[in-house]
């Protein structure tokens, strides 16, 4: 079982989408996939028409140890499961901090996940906190959308550099940009000119477009009403690219 | 090997349907619960995979193809309860398995511990048309799925085509309990709906007249303790001749090395069973098969050697430092190109005068009635008799050299001794159903464990000698890695050192094999006179 974190610090830079769409691809291809919607915002949940609530909330599942299992709802797709997010899920962290190890606890909830599912998706809330160090340590890849804008570049380096000071175990990071706009000159040249060392972005880069906006209209992922969209087609390619350097 | 044949097996919701049946039909009944939407019909084909001697369905798991549309999937699954244990997507819509070295790491750790060294081979392949119906809730949240199957056909391993009856399969979505329940009761009110009592597979086979299991390497066969034994051995003989000829096609196309196997202990139990039975068989017959069977087992030698060498392979190169591992490489390739030849030559066998006169001869006599030939002396006494005085026998002879057995005798008698236990194996095995079961199963795993230690020193001994001869052969082919020679060699002495070892081991084995509780029983079961006291 592999699990992807799409994460970043800044909200709105397209964290939802890439874990919606991705995961809807892995389980078109056969993979049984799971997405875990752990923003209490719930715009994951929205998208598979699923109601963001999950019974004795984030209470039971972190203080009581109530197990994964019994939450997961399955989506309108074969082979792809959600677990739903929950408004209580912004109390993740106080709930988190009064356990021993608040940092590997996420991924000792999803262990027993293993021998079901190939991916799991996390779909992870906007800020760096107990949740975001606890997510870091549970996930295999960290999927980092970037609009290529100087404040968003800003808090990848912020990013790169909370995982410099802290231990975070073996978790990868790929960044990617997200919401680009070629006739903007300032993501033209950051797009073609990407910072840090050449191998922390991927190749491909998901396009600013309104169909995109639009799954929130459709509530599915995009590649399942649209495929052969330019959107729809940057995700299969990022999907691909990531899978096959995740192998 | 645990053997899960048995389990009950209806793993999902799922029913038979009657002929004429339609979703369309359906679908306005269930509409007053849910909406429904019925998606257009596609295709589908599926192939079942498992090995030859079925390890995969002994051990409870089913391994299936399933191609819908252009989408392709391997999936491994519960043969009781149809739970998902590993999937691998297959790219396009290839009709051969992939590799296990190229399979997902999930479905090869699953598979490869329980197949070892058996291909996975297509047992039977359906196709046929596939529709479903989706269930929503009031929210317009998939809560379901209805899944028909129709019009389908079944094809065999001869590329045979049979009808398979429609199926309706209920495909629940997590999180969502209530659905089947109700989708149920509305299906168990329609007339002709029956509940599958059978897994898919289960269902495929019979309809194409097999059964899963169908075949196994060891020795069932059921023999009444009062018949004459020219009629038992003729019995046993067919048995054996008939897992030679399953094995022959595998064999020839060398599918994986355990269809030469198996081909080998049925020809060595021929041997066997014609020598410890020579008196029940007329004697021309018996001097012309112990001649052509000896030949047999001769010609199937060599690639029965080689498979061994590449079975081995890797825990040969675990032996050595693992700098050192890439340096047997060379051998690897050498007994490879080997293995081509021999298979070349055991096909030229095979397809020979000589073998088909020896197959025609042997269905002859098994064919043929006691009164149409020179009646052997002990041809007409009871089976039963002759077992006890053929394995009472054997035994004795058993302990007799066993208790000769020391660390410093020769490789020989080690030898010789390996060979009584095996023909005191067979024996047991043969004539199993002629005495109480458990009793015979202890004797069978004591007798196992010295035959293991025994089997393992032949091994060494063998493939001591045969490295250093393969050494010479690839030294005279121009292959002269020095490397390769020198951790040849290293192999080599390792198995000398291993041979003295085991020796030493032989004592304790025999020990076990030779308790005052084995020795009575074997009295009690077996030795005339203690039988008739």
């Amino acid at each position: 079982m592999k699990i992807l974190a799409s994460y970043n610090i800044k909200g709105g830079v397209g964290k939802t989408a890439a874990a919606v769409n991705m995961a809807y691809l892995a389980a078109q291809q056969g993979w049984r996939t799971l997405v875990w919607d752990l923003d209490p915002q719930g715009a994951a949940s929205f998208y598979f028409r699923i109601k963001p609530k999950v019974k004795s909330g984030v209470k039971g599942l972190i203080k009581n140890n109530h197990a994964l299992s019994d939450i997961i709802k399955g989506t309108d797709f074969e082979d792809l499961d959600l677990i739903p997010a929950d408004f209580s899920y912004r109390n993740m962290d106080l709930m988190l901090d009064e356990k021993k190890n608040p940092a590997g606890h996420l991924r000792k909830l999803l262990k027993p996940l293993a021998a079901d599912y190939d991916y799991v998706f996390l779909d992870c809330p906007p800020s760096i906190s107990l949740v975001s160090e606890s997510v870091f340590n549970a996930a295999d890849v960290l999927l980092v959308p970037v609009i290529p804008t100087v404040l968003s570049v800003r808090t990848l380096e912020q990013l790169l550099k909370f995982q410099g000071k802290h231990d975070l175990g073996d978790v990868r990071v790929m960044a990617f940009f997200s919401m680009v706009d070629r006739r903007k000159n300032l993501h033209k040249t950051i797009v073609d000119n990407p910072p840090f060392n050449d191998n922390l972005f991927i190749k491909t880069e998901i396009p600013y477009a309104s169909d995109i906006e639009q799954m929130g209209i459709h509530r599915a992922p995009l590649p399942s009403y649209t495929a052969n969209s330019r959107s729809a087609q940057a995700y299969s390619a990022m999907w691909d690219e990531v899978s096959t350097a995740i192998k | 090997m645990n053997d899960k044949s048995t389990v009950p097996t209806r793993h999902q919701d799922c029913y038979l349907l009657p002929s004429g049946f339609s979703l369309d039909l359906l679908a306005p009944i269930l509409e007053k619960q849910f909406h429904c939407s019925l998606e257009p019909v596609g295709k589908y084909r599926k192939v079942f995979y498992d090995t030859f001697d079925w390890r995969l369905y002994r051990q409870g798991m089913v391994l299936t193809s399933l191609q819908e549309g252009t989408k392709q999937k391997l999936s491994l699954e519960n043969l009781s309860d149809g739970q998902v244990k590993a999937v691998a997507p297959l790219a396009g819509s290839g009709q051969t398995l992939p590799g296990l070295d190229v399979m997902p790491s999930a479905l090869r750790n699953a598979i490869a511990p329980v197949i070892a060294m058996r291909a996975l081979l297509p047992v039977v392949e359906l196709c046929g048309d596939l529709q479903k119906l989706m269930l929503r809730n009031k929210h317009d949240k998939l809560v379901m799925r209805l899944v028909v199957e129709q019009d389908s056909v079944v094809k065999d391993l001869d590329g045979q085509s049979h009808v398979l009856p429609g199926r309706i399969i209920l495909q629940p979505v997590r999180g969502f309990p209530t659905a089947p329940a109700q989708v149920r009761r509305v299906l168990e009110n329609q007339p002709g709906l029956e509940p599958c009592r059978l897994s898919l597979l289960d269902m495929a086979l019979q309809i194409t007249g097999r059964h899963a299991c169908d075949y196994s390497s060891k020795m069932k066969l059921k023999i009444d303790p009062e018949s004459e034994s020219d009629q038992a051995v003729k019995k046993i003989l067919q048995h054996l001749l008939s897992a030679m000829e399953t094995n022959e096609p595998g064999m020839l196309e060398n599918l994986d090395s355990e269809f030469l196997h198996d081909y080998r202990v049925a020809v060595r139990r021929i041997r066997s069973i014609l020598s410890q039975m020579k008196t029940a068989i007329p004697e021309n017959e018996f001097s012309f098969f112990k001649a052509e069977f000896a030949w047999l087992g001769e010609v199937t030698t060599p690639a029965r050697d080689l498979d061994v060498y590449l079975l081995e392979f890797e825990n040969l190169q675990l032996h050595l430092q693992p700098d050192m591992r890439d340096a047997l490489l060379p051998f690897r390739d050498f007994i490879q190109a080997q293995l081509q030849q021999a298979y070349t030559d055991l096909n030229k066998a095979i397809h020979s005068v000589r073998y088909k006169k020896l197959k025609q001869r042997l269905t002859k006599f098994i064919n043929s009635k006691i009164r149409q030939q020179v009646v052997a002396p002990d041809a007409k006494k009871t089976i039963h008799s002759q077992s006890d005085k053929r394995i009472w026998r054997c035994y004795s002879r058993v302990v007799r050299e066993a208790e000769r057995l020391t660390p410093v005798s020769p490789a020989d008698d080690y030898h010789e001794l390996r060979k009584s236990c095996k023909k005191l194996r067979y024996l047991l095995e043969f004539f199993q159903y002629l005495y109480p079961e458990k009793e015979i199963a202890q004797l069978i795993q004591q007798l196992k464990l010295l035959q293991d230690n025994l089997g393992e020193f032949q091994d060494m001994d063998v493939q001591s000698i045969a490295l250093r001869h393969y050494a010479k052969m690839m030294a005279e082919q121009g292959i002269n890695n020095a490397d390769t020679f020198m951790v040849m060699g290293i192999l080599a002495n390792g198995m000398e050192q291993k041979k003295i070892e085991l020796k030493n081991a032989f004592g304790k084995c025999y020990e076990k094999f030779s308790r005052k509780k084995y020795q009575q029983l074997f009295a009690r079961l077996f030795k005339p006179k203690a039988k008739h006291a």
